[in-house]
């Protein structure tokens, strides 16, 4: 047996399913499993591309079935839609497996590399348990199909002044209440200096 | 804020007009190269800032075609509130021109910049030069330049880069802290030292004063019956001198003024009463001397009657002595003639001796020779004298003497009445002149021979007042005296009621500047705090940003070994750098210099992660959009598909406005990024066949996936 991560495949494909339903991809519940020998398949769908996770548990396996889960899931959209619709070119393999490939030589990271570089009929995402330490690795794995947040629109440069009572505190033992004065005094365009001298008459 | 709509006129590419439609949640520009995208995404950048830094001057914007020969821009924007903004601005090869149409409002120039900032970027206005600080967050966060992709990681110094990113993730304002609390530090102490100054002129007043307190005398209580004493010398002055016509209580600051008018005043009066009692003296020895002498017209008659007699005397001894005078020249004359006759007997003797004979020679007479010998001889020795001469000369002179004398005495008598005349000249003169003082003096006298009288009662009032004066003058510099001591008591009080407000005056400012510096020493600890804290600040921020470039990097996935970047902050003397590595945490390597590990490809993804990064990551933008000018070229396949996927995740959180030069890619692009919802919306630009008017635009909406899901539905 390979040796593997911490993670079991039951790990992978667990935490994959949870992030992809909770970044608004569709579970395709119906599929036939058939597609894909040795695996455990989890197929998602969400406006823009359909998602086939693959978890093998070993990188043998993967490395040799990953070709008949690329054929599985292009047979399934060809199914559901013609070469004109535009998703029919937004699949995504992604081969999940918990089993280790630093050990070996480096043919198999090529060869990780290469089923990564394979751009043919669908992207590939691979990761294995070189890569896939914790849970959170899983979701980097899977940021190319997640939703960006940026900051909240509408947000004030302000922001950063609220980090220098701590900051100055820290670095220089200025007490926060001052900074803090000195700063509302600012926003407020009232005197700095008065700030300043209502902090040391009330301290 | 959105963009909405691009009108071009002879800008750059675009010699005439055209409009773009970009109100889209993507906006696709394809056009191989050449046709105007760069233009394109340059007119938006200097629309909005006037400036497009790595093309420098105006005048290179403006078309070579344009047949205005000036380079027009509109951007169209609008506001998260769904409000339009339009924003003009053109060049005419000499001058820029900006116009802002905002809530139904036209500004324009100056006023249109200061309202398109407040506007699009409020953080500008807060930087040192706000159109620097926009086009600068432009650039390094909205718009991805084509020449500039690799630029943006390897071009800049660190340094520059730190300071690039600090404006963008807010440093600013803490300079603008910074600057503000100095300059509220500079005008507090220049306050203080004010404050600080006025204290040392009020312990300088304290000091006078106590020294002023020093040299008064102590007070020995005020006189008892100094104000009775005062009022009766007023009244007294007021008879004997009338130096004032108000006199005020002893008190008073004025009453020095009118003791001392008083004092001078009963001296003038002494003085003047002093010279009428010399005055009286005179008159008085006048009238005495005039007495004792007798009547001046006498004695001139009288010395009249002497000359008169003297006069005739003078004549007379004249006349005689005229008459001796011509007796005696008669009586020279007889004796010239006998003297003249004896001469010549003796020629004729001595003549007659030296031929004398016994007979004359002449007539042969005979005579007697003896005889006549003898009487020759006798006539040769008479000598001519005169016996009778000295009395006629003694006659002259004694008539001279007698006219001379009569001559000194007229002259004496003439002398004596010219005197007794002058005399009672002078007399007349004395007396109108003591008449004239009389007059003066003011006396009455009935006579001459009252008038000794009246002036000795004249001299004793005169000299009874001059006492009176010298008492009253005398009494006064007592009350002066009094007065002054009792003005310095009362100075005394005042000046120790005004060393003890100063005191406690100085007490209170000694403790307001000691507070006041010590709150002036505070803020200068925060101000030398702010100083340092900007960097660190800048730095975590961009600790914080950090997970988000990571993300976006490993959204795209370049590199199968260097998954992780950083980014690398560091303070030295006060100024920050920025830089970028990239990291293999499964062999535990990484690179500060990315290009060195990383094909351009991957620079290249690295270069868009790291702007989305910004993009995404800072707290406020100008634009909600990302504009990408044909990022993706030199991409690898597996790079592309990253960056697109990034990309289409992007379009549902900015306005994505993107280009390529291929066109295959083009048609990727607009598939990738096509509409998945209602409200979704997506444009794409095909720009071809350039000529000296322009490329030949086509403009249509991308796309739309008709049903959202295929398989799972």
């Amino acid at each position: 047996m390979t040796p593997g991560s911490a993670l079991t495949a039951t790990d992978l494909i667990a935490a994959a399913s949870q992030i992809l339903a909770e970044s608004g991809y569709r579970r395709i519940a119906d599929i036939d499993e058939a597609g894909f020998p040795g695996a455990k398949p989890r197929l998602y769908e969400d406006p823009y591309s359909v998602v086939a996770v693959v978890v093998y548990e070993t990188w043998a396996e993967l490395e040799l079935r990953w070709t008949d889960a690329q054929g599985a899931l292009v047979e399934l959209m060809s199914a559901h839609m013609t070469s004109e619709d535009p998703k029919s070119w937004e699949g995504y393999l992604v081969l999940l497996t918990p089993s280790l490939v630093g050990g070996f030589d480096d043919s198999h990271s090529q060869a990780v590399s290469a089923i990564r570089y394979d751009t043919s009929r669908v992207r590939k995402l691979v990761a294995t348990g070189d890569d896939l330490e914790q849970l959170s690795d899983i979701e980097r794995t899977l940021l190319p199909l997640l939703p960006l947040r940026a900051s909240q629109p509408g947000g004030s440069q302000d922001r950063v002044l609220e980090m220098l009572p701590e900051l100055l505190h820290t670095r220089s033992g200025i007490d926060e209440k001052v900074t803090e004065r000195v700063i509302t005094a600012f926003q407020e365009q009232r005197s700095l200096l008065e700030a300043v001298d209502d902090y040391r008459r009330s301290a | 804020m959105r963009l909405t709509r691009l009108s071009l006129s002879g800008f750059r590419g675009f010699p005439g007009p055209v409009s773009f439609d970009l109100d889209a949640d993507a906006v696709i520009v394809i056009g191989v190269n050449g046709q105007g995208k760069t233009s394109l995404f340059d007119g938006v950048l200097w629309g909005l800032t006037g400036n497009i830094p790595r093309l420098g001057e105006d005048h290179r914007l403006v078309s070579l075609y344009s047949s205005t020969g000036e380079a027009r821009v509109e951007v169209d924007l609008r506001t998260s509130s769904g409000a339009s903004v339009r924003v003009v601005r053109s060049f005419d090869g000499e001058v820029q021109q900006l116009r802002l149409e905002h809530a139904d409002k036209i500004y324009k120039d100056d006023g249109a910049r200061l309202r398109l900032l407040e506007v699009l970027w409020p953080d500008a206005m807060h930087t040192p030069d706000s159109a620097s600080a926009l086009t600068a967050a432009l650039t390094k966060s909205v718009y991805l330049q084509q020449d500039l992709v690799r630029e943006f990681i390897e071009a800049d110094s660190e340094q520059e880069r730190f300071e690039a990113v600090s404006e963008l993730v807010g440093a600013g304002r803490v300079t603008d802290l910074s600057l503000a609390l100095e300059r509220a530090k500079t005008a507090w102490s220049r306050a203080t030292n004010l404050l600080a100054k006025d204290l040392e002129d009020e312990l300088g007043r304290l000091r006078a004063i106590e020294d002023q307190l020093s040299r008064l005398p102590q007070s020995e209580g005020e006189p008892g019956d100094a104000a009775e004493t005062w009022a009766a010398w007023c009244a007294r002055d007021e008879v004997l001198t009338k130096s004032s016509t108000n006199y005020p209580p002893m008190e008073s600051s004025d009453a020095p003024l009118v003791v001392d008018r008083a004092v001078k005043a009963s001296r003038v009066e002494r003085q003047r009463l002093e010279r009428r009692i010399d005055s009286l003296h005179e008159l008085q020895q006048a009238v005495e001397g005039a007495d004792a002498e007798g009547s001046p017209a006498d004695e001139v008659a009288v010395l009249q009657a002497d000359l008169d007699k003297a006069v005739a005397e003078f004549e007379s001894a004249r006349a005689e002595l005229e008459r001796a005078q011509a007796q005696a020249a008669e009586q020279r004359r007889a004796q010239l003639n006998l003297h003249e006759a004896r001469a010549e007997l003796r020629a004729l003797a001595e003549l007659a001796l030296r031929h004398l004979g016994p007979a004359c020679p002449v007539c042969g007479q005979v005579h007697d020779e003896d005889a006549t010998r003898s009487r020759l001889e006798k006539l040769r020795e008479e000598d001519g004298g005169d016996e009778h001469t000295a009395p006629e000369v003694s006659d002259v002179a004694s008539a001279a003497a007698r006219s001379k004398e009569a001559e000194v005495a007229q002259a004496g008598a003439t002398a004596a009445l010219d005197a007794a005349r002058k005399q009672a000249r002078e007399k007349a003169l004395l007396r109108t002149e003591r008449e004239r003082q009389v007059h003066e003096l003011g006396l009455e006298a009935t006579s001459d021979e009252d008038l000794p009288r009246v002036i000795d009662t004249a001299l004793e009032a005169t000299s009874a007042r001059i006492t009176e004066l010298e008492g009253h003058a005398s009494r006064g510099e007592q009350l002066a005296l009094d007065i002054t001591r009792l003005a310095e008591a009362t100075r005394g009080n005042e000046l120790k009621q005004e060393a003890d407000r100063l005191r406690a005056a100085t007490e209170e400012s000694r403790a307001a500047v000691s507070a006041r510096e010590e709150s002036g020493n505070l803020a200068g600890l925060v101000l030398e705090g702010l100083r340092t804290a900007g960097s660190e600040v800048v730095a975590t921020q961009l600790e914080r940003l950090e997970p988000l470039v990571q993300r976006i990097y490993a959204t795209a996935d370049p590199h199968p070994s260097f998954r992780v970047v950083r980014l690398l902050t560091k303070t030295a003397r006060g100024r920050g750098r920025l830089s970028a590595s990239v990291f293999d945490p499964h062999a535990d390597r990484g690179s500060n210099s990315p290009s060195t590990v990383l094909s351009s490809s991957q620079m290249n993804a690295l270069a868009v992660s790291l702007f989305l990064a910004l993009n995404f990551g800072v707290p406020s933008l100008p634009l909600q959009a990302v504009m990408l000018d044909d990022p993706l070229q030199s991409l690898d396949d597996v790079n592309l598909l990253g960056l697109i996927d990034l990309l289409r995740r992007a379009k549902d959180e900015r306005q994505l406005l993107m280009s390529t030069h291929d066109v295959r890619f083009g048609r990727l692009l607009t598939r990738k990024l096509r509409p998945v919802h209602e409200q979704q919306r997506s444009r794409v630009i095909e720009l071809s066949a350039w000529d000296t008017t322009g490329p030949i635009v086509e403009q249509f909406d991308g796309p739309r996936d008709p049903a959202r899901l295929r398989i799972a539905a």
